[in-house]
């Protein structure tokens, strides 16, 4: 396996027109620099475009390239708006390399750039023709707010990619953006993906075993009430793992309202009956689902309690069970590590499209 | 597909198509080689990467004395020695909660109620319902032994009852002649219903191995070409660099063709050949792999010199230090003819591979390790380009490459820079190592996981082994029955005999250099 560490090669101011030229003459220093070393490979299985709004956010993410390329290699054009008072569009061009078993180099693409939000109309006209053919293009959209909430710079990059990924959590209005979003959604033909998706895996995971029927027999079929406990900026989250929850369970929304500033509930029907769906938002903590309480009636009623603990491990709280217990490892993976899974996985996900289309319908009827 | 289909609307993930149920895998000869180096490690990254039960178990199972916090520590051991991922601190404490150690004799009855007694105390503990995978880490004369004692004890679980499930991983060797590997096979079959029964080929949970059919059948450009129109021959070859070393006890009782042609080359053999399957279900997997094997061309005893060769490696150089010959290495007998290289020349009569010839060849201290398989295509016509007989070009060579650097390479022909047209070949290389980042999990992590799921793809079925046993079998006798007390040699560190290079001239082809 190649080794991680990160060999800085400079980067060098260039015009837009001469962004192809300088990555071919980066090569050729990269080339004549190894002479008589074992080789300089470019490491290449998508053209990833990144999308940020502000110098913060891009020096953010910039700093988790090196390890994003290292799994997933790509020719990476990492965008961010400016506001300034000058409207040209600034490019600087590099590479991120590391040294393979061998000896050998592999090298991944890196260009920057800055441009005015005046400009946004000409970023089609720069990334065309420098993105590698045969290969998939996708969009990491990494601003903190939903997509189809900033216009055309969104509707630009997006016409470019064959894939889509944003991130729900901590968004500054997460109930409006988690609605305006699942519209977007439900009406988009290419692979659009939230990461939240991929940070509830652990969830899903321990749920489908643990509620099992050779486990917990009739108590799927049998849910009453869930309770689910989530930190700060993780309200699309919880949303998405009851969206989950109620598609693959054939829930369907019924009424919901805001109890307060960070409590809200729904009531759902299941197999004709009523079930309660209640969702606290704490004051405090990391943006992520605490805890999850179910009870379920049927023949074997029980209820059982999943707990997320400071140590990374997902598992039933036994006091508050009926249920044998049960962990998972859910090492919560890092941002980059997620983008390079999610960018391997280039299909839509059915379930995650079912579960955003019962969030849109937990947002219809929130109020009613 | 599990024996049970359990309905479970939250179990279908389109990343992970099934998930494992609940189980506790016991483990016998828990405290052997193959458990700390491989099982181990494999079941800690599983853990690792949140891909095991939530309600999940192992029970080892020996013949050492040993406490399961003893266990623990051992297993701890294994994984900071060979595990893919480091060991964490912070995961480890839950990670040893579910070890437990059970110590007995593979052929004490009682032992086997103790350990019925032990899973009874242990599983309610971890909320398994009693599925149960056992799996035979042991010598291969305790097979028949254990399963007969796991039946014995009310260990197994008939498939049919729709109850928990039970199933039995088997390593190989299954056997060492078609007698042998029929009497255990009956044994364990007396005990498991064959879809209970999962004989681990670890070379088939290899990446490049599983990607002999996405490359053969996920691409339109191969596949009309993999034939015997196009192919001129095929070269499979397992080279080892190491010697015998530690392992000479029972590479005496086996030689080359017992340890690597019955199980992993033929196996690599039917997936290269294999006609395209109608599904990626187990059993259709499994019936085309098996085709192939029927369709070897029997070798018959008289023909056995002329198509297969034998040798030993005598004393040599390996990485620059002299090393002795096969003989005189520690626990081998001073006039073993146990062969530690075996190529062979075989033919696959069927449509698609008539007149094709496959040869194999694998031995020990050869230049390095490597395990790929090449296929040769036919020269381009004699016309253009290809006039000059006496330096024809370079045939187009596609070669998968299974270790150490897992991929794939093309050599096609290319004209050089300059105004003459002067041909060279250059190679495509796809190394998984370099495309794709990340690290590939084990093949023990793979397989391991396909139990736990009931996934039987990549695993032997009953019919197979012994088909490949059958084909096998003549070239046994014939050495058997010409009692030769010399075998050809060839130095240490060197790609084989002389009598090999011969055998693969007479076609007018050549080995390749890897």
């Amino acid at each position: 396996m190649a080794k991680a560490t990160d060999t800085p090669v400079p980067s060098l101011h260039v015009d837009v027109a001469d962004i192809e030229k300088a990555l071919n003459r980066l090569w050729d220093t990269l080339h004549a620099d190894d002479e008589g070393e074992v080789g300089v490979t470019r490491a290449c299985m998508s053209n990833l475009i990144i999308a940020c709004q502000s110098e913060a956010q891009a020096m953010d993410v910039a700093a988790g390239i090196p390890q994003l390329v290292e799994l997933h290699p790509a020719r990476v054009f990492l965008l961010t708006e400016l506001t300034r008072n000058d409207l040209s569009i600034d490019v600087q061009v590099s590479a991120h390399c590391r040294r393979a078993d061998g000896g050998k180099q592999l090298c991944s693409e890196h260009v920057d750039i800055r441009f005015h939000p005046e400009r946004v109309d000409r970023l089609g006209s720069v990334l065309r023709p420098l993105l590698i053919g045969d290969l998939p293009t996708a969009l990491w959209w990494a601003s903190n707010q939903p997509p189809p909430a900033s216009g055309d710079y969104f509707a630009t990059l997006a016409d470019l990619s064959d894939q889509v990924i944003y991130n729900s959590v901590g968004w500054p209005n997460p109930a409006e953006g988690v609605r305006l979003m699942a519209r977007w959604v439900s009406s988009e033909q290419r692979p659009v993906f939230n990461l939240a998706w991929r940070y509830l895996k652990p969830w899903r995971r321990i749920l489908a075993q643990v509620m099992d029927p050779q486990v917990a027999p009739g108590a799927l079929e049998n849910i009453q009430q869930i309770t689910l406990t989530h930190g700060p900026h993780a309200l699309p989250l919880s949303w998405l793992l009851v969206g989950w929850l109620a598609s693959r369970l054939g829930w369907k929304p019924h009424k919901g309202k805001l109890q307060s500033g960070n409590k809200a509930q729904w009531v759902f029907k299941a197999n004709g009956k009523d079930m309660q769906v209640e969702i606290i938002r704490l004051d405090e903590g990391s943006p992520q689902v605490y805890r999850l309480e179910m009870k379920w009636l049927g023949p074997n009623p029980g209820h059982a309690a999943f707990v997320y603990g400071d140590d990374e491990w997902l598992s039933l709280d036994a006091e508050h069970s009926t249920l044998p217990p049960a962990e998972i490892h859910a090492r919560q993976p890092q941002k980059e590590a997620m983008i390079a899974a999610q960018l391997a996985h280039r299909a839509k996900d059915r379930l995650f499209q079912q579960a955003v289309g019962v969030v849109q319908k937990m947002g219809d009827v929130l109020g009613k | 597909m599990p024996e049970k289909d359990v309905v479970n609307p939250l179990s279908v993930d389109l990343s992970d198509p099934v998930l494992p149920q609940p189980c506790t895998l016991v483990i016998f000869g828990g405290a052997g080689d193959l458990s700390r180096r491989k099982l181990l490690p494999a079941i800690y990254n599983l853990g690792l990467d949140g891909l095991l039960p939530a309600n999940f178990a192992v029970l080892g199972f020996s013949f050492e004395e040993m406490s399961d916090e003893e266990y623990r520590v051992f297993a701890r051991q294994g994984i900071e020695r060979f595990s893919r991922q480091s060991l964490d601190e912070e995961h480890w404490p839950n990670y040893q909660r579910c070890l437990y150690y059970q110590q007995g004799s593979f052929d004490d009855p009682e032992a086997y109620r103790a350990l019925k007694a032990r899973l009874d105390e242990i599983e309610p503990q971890c909320g398994i319902p009693g599925n149960r995978i056992f799996y035979l880490a042991v010598p291969p004369r305790f097979i028949g032994t254990c399963a007969r004692h796991l039946k014995a004890a009310g260990l197994v679980q008939d498939t049919a009852s729709g109850g928990p499930f039970s199933r039995l991983i088997v390593e190989k060797p299954i056997g060492r002649d078609l007698a042998s590997a029929r009497e255990v096979n009956e044994v364990v079959g007396e005990c498991f219903a064959e879809d209970q029964i999962y004989r681990i080929d670890h070379y088939l949970g290899k990446e490049t191995v599983q990607n002999i059919l996405v490359m053969r059948f996920g691409n339109s450009i191969f596949e009309p070409l993999w034939n015997s129109k196009y192919i001129d021959h095929v070269q499979i070859t397992v080279s080892e660099e190491e010697g015998v070393g530690t392992r000479a006890g029972y590479y005496e009782t086996a030689g080359a063709l017992r340890d690597m042609v019955q199980n992993h080359i033929l196996q690599l053999l039917s997936l290269m050949a294999m006609e395209p399957p109608w599904s990626m279900h187990a059993d259709v997997i499994r019936d085309h792999r098996l085709d192939v094997l029927h369709c070897l061309r029997p070798i018959k005893e008289d023909e056995v010199d002329r198509h297969v060769v034998r040798a030993q490696y005598d004393q040599g150089f390996y990485q620059g230090e002299e090393v002795c010959g096969y003989r005189r290495e520690q626990g081998v007998s001073s006039d073993s003819t146990v062969e530690s290289y075996v190529a062979l020349r075989l033919f696959i009569d069927n449509w698609r591979w008539a007149g094709v010839p496959f040869y194999i060849r694998t031995g020990k201290r050869m230049p390095k390790r490597a395990s790929e398989i090449a296929v040769q295509f036919k020269d381009v016509p004699h016309i253009l380009f290809n006039q000059d007989s006496e330096h024809p070009l370079d045939a187009n060579v596609l070669a998968l490459k299974i270790q150490p650097d897992e991929g794939l390479s093309l050599r096609i022909a290319t004209k050089l820079p300059g105004a003459r047209v002067r041909i060279y070949p250059v190679k495509m290389d796809f190394r998984y190592g370099s495309t794709f980042g990340g690290q590939s999990p084990e093949a023990y992590e793979r397989l391991l996981l396909d139990v736990m799921i009931g996934d039987a793809t990549l695993f032997m079925r009953r019919d197979a082994v012994e088909a490949s046993w059958e084909w096998i079998q003549p070239i046994l006798n014939a050495w058997e029955s010409g009692k030769k007390r010399w075998l050809p040699e060839y130095p240490s560190g060197t790609w084989g005999p002389v009598e090999a290079d011969r055998m693969i001239e007479e076609d007018k082809r050549r080995w390749r250099i890897l």
